[in-house]
């Protein structure tokens, strides 16, 4: 199928009726930038060569259409492609949409109409009948690629089996392998029974069957066990295969995480240490509220020194006095009586009271013994001697209750200046250079959060550093999530186990087989043994050998069948392969069958090493080159081509490879149809590019003088440049 | 016999109600009202003497005192004695501080006029003594809270850096009091 031509019309950013790109057989290309209706045409194209649609939509219709209709008014959307397949042909999907008010539109009924040209007639047929022929979704599936993305249809493991199924003879295979195998199995049927019916082996014949019977029971189990084991095995290395394509990542992934971890630790202590002394409460708690105290300190302690001096010098200003008062006291001095003849007298305690009082009583002095009468100078005089005893000893008396009273006398009431100097001493020595000390304490603690802060700063910069090292990280890796790497880092272990575990059943299963297989053939060979009476049942015997051989042959066939078919799609997928990368590293593309039939693209270095991790320019190429292998298979097998058409297949090419790549499609002789944003640069077309390529090329862009607020303003025009 | 202390402790000091609203409870719990500065902030302080104990130091530095209004109606004390002032803050982190008292304490000896002597001989009652010793304290404070508000008018924001109150008070280290306020502008909070 070549296509010749499509038409669009109001649908979507395609206003109108003369919206037409006309391909040749090789080549074409559509320029356009972002919102230019790049996707648009390509969408327009599915939507109408999808059989499965029976409804119009209206969102399909041009805004702008819709913008332009008056109430009452109908207009039409509609795609329309002519193409060459076995004759000229064309399909047309479209639908009508009526305005009926000023929000509602009424759509109509989809027509969906074929044409083919037989001899001179042009014919109308079901458009869905057509397609369905002609294209059908099976080979659109391999055909029509929107972005990068949707190439991988082959890690889809029924597409590549499916592919398999249509392109190579297998299915044919398939029958004649049936055949032979019922044949096989009435032939043995029927020669068995022959055996057991013979007189003479009958017996050993029953026995060995039997035996046969139940061994062919337990190898089929066997043989089912191995199966499973070897699917399972190969879960397990696909998925180590993953798992050591993230294993570098995953470590990395790891020990970043732990590097994390230690900073953001690293980060919290900081902040904690930073925040611990709040100001407003350590001016309190801390008393940094006194740091200008030490001033009032000071005024205090002078108030308190000075009062305290000025207390202990009124004290002992009074304490003087006092004395001066007493010492008066002491000062009043008895004068001492004096004799006659002028000596001094006894002192006034001798003789004692009692002593004078019994010489007085006696009327005798009983110093000298002469009697003492009364009224005698002598009488008198001790008399008066006792007198002035008594009157000294109540002067006595006198003196030092007076002393008591003057001593006793406090200038000072009370101790309060005493306790005020108390608590400035206790305010002094350690509590003073506490004070003192806070400016200081202030300025360090200032220090310390500058210093603190600064390492913050520091550790919040690693910290960004590592976060933007595992966004890298996780980037490359693709689409990976975190919680995986974190799990295949746990995994990977495990999964070693299990599948050393499963190898090792499975070499054992393989040896039970073996066992199995080798006891079977013992017995076929038993029962090959016997020598029948009846010749007829050796023709029997023979009749079945020949069947079982060739039901073998065509199990085989098919085989290699299927083996050749991957080889030679391999070996086309390579040669576009080689052609596509140009002077780029490209590797080999593996086309390799799994245990459960299906088939697997890989990309080989040459030296027989898997590339785990192609990049996106290497997977697309790779997966063109496939998709042009395919394109061929189709054109040999059915003898019809079909074209490819990729919307924006190559964003992962640098310009170096995306001028080559383009230059070898160019030269492929293969209708392509690439819709790209490659060749414009700022919105404007790389011409001497262009200029290179033997292909056609066409522009679409937006209609200027569109309001970039409205939709119903845009409009795709289409220039053919080339 | 109580010492001055003993009994200067067990007063309870008043101060104008109208720095309730306006400064007391912008900074502490107390009150727990809404009000113009403070709606979503988190309270710097707990208890309200806290910011009474700032305001009295802001006066004493300045060594400035203002009288408070003559008016008794026109008053409030938290109803709640020196003697317990820093020894409650139970809030975590904090820690308590009461000999801050006895500092206070000593700075209103040290700038009250008071006849100590007359005192000690008995020729005035210590009552006398501690009334005087409270009043200076009061318009310290006083003081204190009329420039805390001042400051508030002219930027509601201008306390809450947390290093504020604190470059106050290192405001007077060193300098004549005059010439503080004009030694730094705190940093906008925006």
């Amino acid at each position: 199928m070549i296509i010749k031509e499509i038409r669009i019309k109001n649908f979507r950013s395609y206003y109108g009726d003369n919206n037409i790109f006309q391909f040749s057989n090789g080549l074409t290309l559509i320029l356009g930038d972002n919102g230019d209706g790049k996707t648009t045409f390509f969408d327009a194209l599915q939507w109408l060569l999808n059989t499965t649609i029976d409804k119009g939509n209206i969102d399909h219709m041009s805004e702008m259409c819709k913008s332009k209709m008056e109430v009452g008014e109908q207009d039409e959307v509609s795609v329309s492609m002519l193409f060459e397949h076995n004759g000229e042909k064309s399909v047309e999907k479209s639908f009508t949409v009526e305005r009926i008010s000023e929000g509602t539109f009424k759509v109509g009924p989809l027509v969906y109409r074929g044409y083919e040209t037989t001899g001179p007639e042009r014919v109308q047929v079901s458009g869905k009948r057509l397609i369905d022929n002609c294209y059908d979704a099976f080979i659109q599936r391999f055909s029509m690629f929107k972005g990068e993305s949707e190439l991988n249809v082959f890690e889809n493991a029924t597409a590549l089996k499916d592919l398999v199924d249509k392109f190579s003879d297998i299915r044919k295979f398939d029958d004649l392998v049936e055949f032979t195998t019922s044949f096989e199995g009435k032939a043995n049927a029927a020669y068995l029974k022959e055996m057991r019916s013979d007189k003479k082996v009958a017996n050993e014949a029953k026995a060995l069957e039997s035996q046969i019977s139940r061994l062919a029971g337990e190898i089929d189990t066997k043989k089912g066990d191995i199966k499973e084991k070897n699917t399972s095995l190969e879960v397990y290395s696909k998925r180590l295969d993953e798992l050591e394509e993230n294993q570098e990542t995953s470590e990395r992934y790891k020990n970043l995480q732990s590097r994390l971890k230690s900073k953001e630790d690293k980060q919290k202590k900081l902040k904690a240490q930073i925040s611990s002394v709040d100001y407003n409460h350590a001016l309190l708690d801390k008393m940094w509220i006194l740091c200008a105290f030490p001033d009032i300190l000071q005024e205090f302690k002078q108030k308190c020194s000075a009062l305290s001096k000025e207390k202990r010098k009124l004290e002992k200003d009074d304490e003087r006095r006092k004395a001066i008062e007493v010492g008066k006291l002491e000062a009043v001095k008895e004068i001492q009586g004096v004799l006659a003849n002028g000596v001094p007298g006894l002192p006034w305690y001798l003789p004692d009271k009692e002593t004078l009082e019994e010489m007085l009583h006696d009327h005798i002095c009983k110093v000298c013994g002469r009697p003492v009468e009364e009224g005698t100078d002598a009488y008198n005089f001790m008399l008066q001697k006792l007198e002035e005893y008594k009157r000294h000893i109540s002067s006595e008396a006198a003196k030092k209750t007076q002393k008591k009273e003057i001593e006793d006398k406090e200038l000072f009431k009370f101790s309060n200046i005493e306790s005020l100097h108390n608590l400035s001493i206790s305010l002094s020595g350690s509590n003073e250079s506490q004070i003192t000390g806070l400016i200081g304490e202030i300025s360090d603690r200032f220090e310390l959060v500058d210093r603190l802060t600064q390492d913050l700063k520091e550790v919040e910069q690693q910290i960004q550093d590592i976060v933007d090292e595992k966004s890298r990280l996780l980037i490359q890796a693709g689409n990976v999530s975190e919680a995986v790497l974190e799990k295949d880092f746990n995994d990977i272990k495990g999964l070693f186990e299990q599948k050393g575990r499963a190898e090792n059943r499975l070499t054992e299963l393989n040896r039970e087989l073996g066992e199995l297989e080798k006891k079977m053939s013992d017995l076929q060979k038993q029962m090959d043994a016997l020598n029948p009476d009846n010749s007829q049942v050796k023709v029997y015997r023979d009749v079945y050998r020949v069947l079982e051989e060739i039901a073998k042959a065509f199990s085989v066939a098919k085989k290699e069948n299927l083996r050749r078919f991957l080889a030679e799609m391999e070996e086309k997928a390579n040669s576009y392969l080689v052609k596509l990368s140009a002077s780029d590293f490209h590797g080999e593309i593996r086309l390799r069958q799994t245990a459960d039939n299906s088939t697997e693209i890989r990309l080989y270095s040459s030296s027989g090493t898997e590339i785990k991790k192609p990049s996106g320019s290497q997977l697309t190429v790779m997966y063109i080159s496939v998709l042009f292998a395919i394109s061929d298979f189709t054109q040999e097998k059915r003898d019809e081509d079909y074209p490819l058409v990729f919307d924006a297949a190559t964003s992962s090419f640098g310009d170096s490879k995306e001028e080559n790549f383009y230059n070898v499609i160019d030269t492929l002789h293969k209708q392509c149809i690439i819709v790209t944003k490659d060749f414009i640069t700022k919105g404007k077309v790389r011409f001497p590019e262009i200029e290179k390529l033997t292909c056609s090329v066409y522009r679409i862009k937006k209609a200027d003088g569109f309001n970039t607020r409205n939709m119903a303003t845009i409009r795709s025009t289409i220039e053919k440049i080339k | 016999m109580d010492s001055l202390y003993e009994l200067w402790i067990k007063r309870d000091p008043e101060w104008e109600e109208r720095y309730q609203d306006s400064v007391i409870s912008v900074f502490s719990d107390y009150g727990k009202g809404v009000n113009k500065y403070q709606e979503v902030r988190g309270k710097i302080y707990g208890a309200g003497y806290e910011v009474f104990i700032l305001a009295f130091f802001i006066g004493l530095y300045f060594n400035k005192t203002r009288p408070l209004v003559k008016d008794k109606s026109k008053r409030k004390h938290f109803g709640w004695a020196i003697a317990n002032w820093g020894t409650g803050e139970s809030r975590l982190g904090r820690t308590q501080y009461p000999r801050l008292r006895e500092y206070m304490f000593a700075a209103l000896i040290a700038r009250t006029d008071i006849d100590f002597i007359a005192l000690d001989k008995g020729e005035i009652t210590q009552r006398k003594v501690v009334d005087d010793l409270i009043t200076k304290m009061e318009e310290y404070a006083n003081f204190g809270f009329d420039f805390i508000q001042e400051k508030l008018e002219e930027n509601p924001n201008y306390f809450f850096k947390e290093t504020a109150f604190l470059r106050v008070f290192l405001g007077f280290l060193n300098k004549e009091n005059d010439v503080v306020e004009q030694d730094y502008e705190p940093e906008s909070l925006d």
